[in-house]
């Protein structure tokens, strides 16, 4: 995105990218409070955002705008959020947090596996699928939630596990394919396993699925400490976003060490060339196996989040398209990086429910929509407009692939110090001092040491 | 021509003699493409402290040769003896071979292009305690430190290869050459015993070419590193080369000094076809 002509007619007022997310804010703040005009605030904040992620700043690294494009994204999420409590799209917004979680922890298991390591898994489905029939079939029978959890996550672990290791020796493309299958194959079974079905002793034997899923920390949340302490428009479905946030940041955490270490290093090699990194005697199949439980164990933690959301699981909440949509999120937020898949998942997620809103038969463009539609067809019936949500998504979709490849949040270089100095910059200006440094460095740490 | 023993597995006592001549000794190497015979019992023997090289006409089993002694490829009968130091290496998947200390480049010069330079020499070293998932979260502070050891090496070794001025650029930005440097850098950080580089200057201008050369004659010099290498360009070769192979139709035809090659008869067949008067 950084070559847009936008760029060029931005230049005379160039506004330093901190001011520039602060004055997002304040315009938000200011509209809301002073003005009470939301929508005007959230558009005007909008137009701010998007000024902050076309700017293309030198001044500062690809890490310090990486993080201050989530900055902005985060807290202008969330502002939304507090701004929206009290209007009817509080509502959507709860919904939209708790589905931000479940698409996260989608996305980074998708980093893991494609981002880092270049397996091209279509079977995240199947991942989640596991995780979600497990917590929920667990917790059901009366394991505590916990447990129950901590199995899910550690059976879609295995489970991914034993998928890489019989499938994983196929090519990107095959491996690709052979995913989408095993991702079916497990919605089928679950159409099928009567152990599946609704609970034991209940008369629902005829439905697939499984039933009155307990959710966490419930028994807490009803006793009403935390309704005291500070919300009082906290509900539980508030609440549930926030343990899965709490999720999420432990998931981050995890991926985020695997990824400034040797190993993520490694991984990454395995992405740019297999061969390669072979030659250097790394056993690169055991690596893609642990790689792939690694991304089990947080798709599998979608997985209970998606049990607790809909409290009930069946087979028609795993249909292949959440794979899709998860790679949605993952492609906007910026393969290679983490914390874009915070800001994919913002993104998509509110662009795919944002339909929803005009979902409206009164409002204006549900009105021009139909009278078209009925321009073309008379004897058409009034359509919905949850529909155009995939068209959207997809195009959404295109564009990026098309436009901005790596993503909202591109990938930072992995860039190790060496005593707490820093390696000198591409295309910074003091680059050959601190080559000197280095130098100096390297002799002092050699005497005596054969080094090649 | 070559001296080929019978035995498939000699006494241990023969093994260890050879291998203080011979730091690699492949003999009776077949390796068939369908019909096509790309290896027809191609030996080829690596004579410590010499620059030993490998050409022949395109098509001749070259690159195959090098596929099929590390690993990537089998063997097609089961004469093939390839001894590398004290082991026998004939049955090794590649990431074995390159452990005992035999690691190659590609000759299609194959780095990670989205990585930094230094990333890329970094992810080559043997034994790196971060790359085990465990130690990645328990042992941070063990493999910081050897991070920095690694690192400060790294530094070391893209010096020697004058390259340190583009540590933190990504490898795709890098020049041809520099990209060569690169992979042979990478390799060096693996600490081998011998080198396998597939046409290293191919592609090069003749200064860098020359340089790159100097470079390898140094690591033999200095560090005791042996190198096999293909190559196609006769200036260097004939320069630099203390033991030439010639490789035509997957047999090797002739094997000497730079001056014994370029007075053979069959070498000079086998680069422009056979001459009149012979046919």
């Amino acid at each position: 995105m950084s070559k847009l002509s936008i760029n060029k007619i931005l230049d005379p007022i160039r506004i330093d990218y901190k001011i520039a997310s602060s004055i997002s804010f304040a315009i938000m703040i200011l509209f809301t409070f002073a003005i009470k005009n939301t929508l005007l605030a959230i558009i005007l904040n909008a137009i701010a955002l998007v000024y902050i992620y076309i700017q293309n700043d030198q001044n500062y690294t690809e890490k310090t705008v990486n993080n201050i494009k989530l900055l902005a994204t985060v807290t202008n999420f969330l502002l939304a959020f507090i701004i929206l409590k009290d209007t009817p799209y509080s509502l959507f917004m709860v919904e939209a947090l708790l589905f931000i979680v479940f698409y996260t922890l989608l996305a980074l298991s998708l980093n893991v596996g494609n981002g880092l390591t270049g397996i091209v898994n279509f079977g995240v489905v199947a991942q989640v699928t596991v995780g979600a029939v497990v917590t929920g079939l667990l917790s059901v029978r009366g394991m505590p939630i916990f447990f129950a959890f901590i199995w899910g996550i550690l059976g879609a672990a295995i489970f991914s596990g034993l998928i890489a290791m019989t499938t994983l020796r196929l090519k990107d493309d095959y491996f690709a394919i052979v995913s989408i299958t095993i991702g079916e194959i497990f919605r089928q079974f679950l159409n099928t396993e009567p152990s599946l079905r609704a609970r034991p002793g209940s008369n629902k034997l005829t439905t697939p699925g499984i039933l009155d899923i307990p959710q966490p920390l419930a028994g807490f949340y009803n006793s009403t400490l935390i309704n005291i302490a500070f919300f009082d428009w906290m509900n539980y479905r508030l609440f549930l976003g926030f343990i899965g946030a709490f999720i999420v940041l432990i998931a981050l955490l995890i991926v985020n060490v695997i990824y400034y270490s040797p190993y993520g290093r490694l991984l990454k090699s395995i992405r740019e060339d297999e061969l390669v990194t072979n030659v250097y005697g790394k056993e690169v199949f055991k690596y893609k196996v642990i790689i792939m439980m690694i991304s089990g164990l947080i798709a599998g933690a979608g997985g209970a989040m998606l049990a607790w959301i809909f409290l009930v699981i069946t087979p028609e909440n795993f249909l292949p398209l959440t794979t899709f949509f998860a790679w949605t999120a993952f492609i906007i937020g910026g393969r290679g990086n983490n914390k874009g898949m915070i800001v994919g998942s913002i993104i998509f997620v509110l662009l795919q429910r944002a339909s929803r809103l005009l979902d409206n038969a009164d409002s204006l463009f549900m009105r021009g929509l139909n009278s078209f539609v009925k321009f073309a067809n008379p004897e058409a019936p009034s359509v919905s407009i949850s529909y155009l949500q995939l068209i959207v998504v997809g195009a959404v979709l295109i564009l990026f692939l098309r436009f901005s490849p790596r993503g909202m949040l591109p990938e930072e270089a992995y860039r190790p110090e060496i005593r707490g100095k820093k390696l000198p910059r591409a295309g910074s200006q003091a680059k050959s001092v601190q080559t000197e440094e280095l130098d100096n460095n390297a002799q002092t740490n050699n005497k005596g040491d054969n080094n090649l | 021509m070559v001296p080929v023993s019978k035995e498939r597995n000699g006494s241990q006592k023969e093994i260890v003699k050879m291998a203080e001549k011979y730091e690699l000794k492949a003999e009776n190497v077949y390796k068939y493409f369908g019909g096509l015979k790309a290896l027809d019992g191609a030996t080829v023997l690596v004579e410590k402290g010499k620059l030993t090289s490998l050409i022949g006409p395109n098509g001749s089993g070259k690159s195959t040769f090098f596929n099929v002694i590390t690993g990537y490829l089998d063997y097609d009968e089961d004469d093939a003896n390839v001894q590398f130091q004290v082991h026998d290496i004939g049955n090794d998947e590649p990431a074995e071979i390159a452990n005992k200390g035999m690691v190659r480049t590609f000759q299609h010069t194959r780095n990670f292009p989205k990585m930094t330079v230094l990333e890329n020499m970094l992810v080559s070293p043997k034994d790196q305690a971060g790359e085990s998932i465990l130690w990645v979260f328990l042992g941070k502070p063990l493999w910081k430190r050897q991070e920095a050891k690694f690192v400060v090496k790294a530094m070391t070794i893209l010096k020697f290869l004058e390259i340190d001025h583009v540590v933190d650029h990504l490898a795709e930005e890098l020049s041809g050459g520099q990209q060569k440097l690169l992979a042979i850098g990478r390799l060096l950080m693996t600490q081998p015993s011998l080198l396998l580089l597939d046409e290293p200057v191919a592609g090069v201008n003749p200064t860098l070419a020359n340089k790159i050369f100097d470079r390898i004659i140094q690591l033999k010099d200095t560090k005791g590193i042996d190198v096999l290498l293909i190559e196609h360009n006769m200036d260097v070769i004939m320069a630099f080369s203390d033991e030439i192979f010639v490789l035509a139709d997957g047999k090797v035809i002739a094997q000497g000094t730079p001056e014994e090659i370029q007075a053979n008869r069959k070498v000079l067949d086998a680069y422009l076809g056979e001459s009149p008067d012979e046919a």
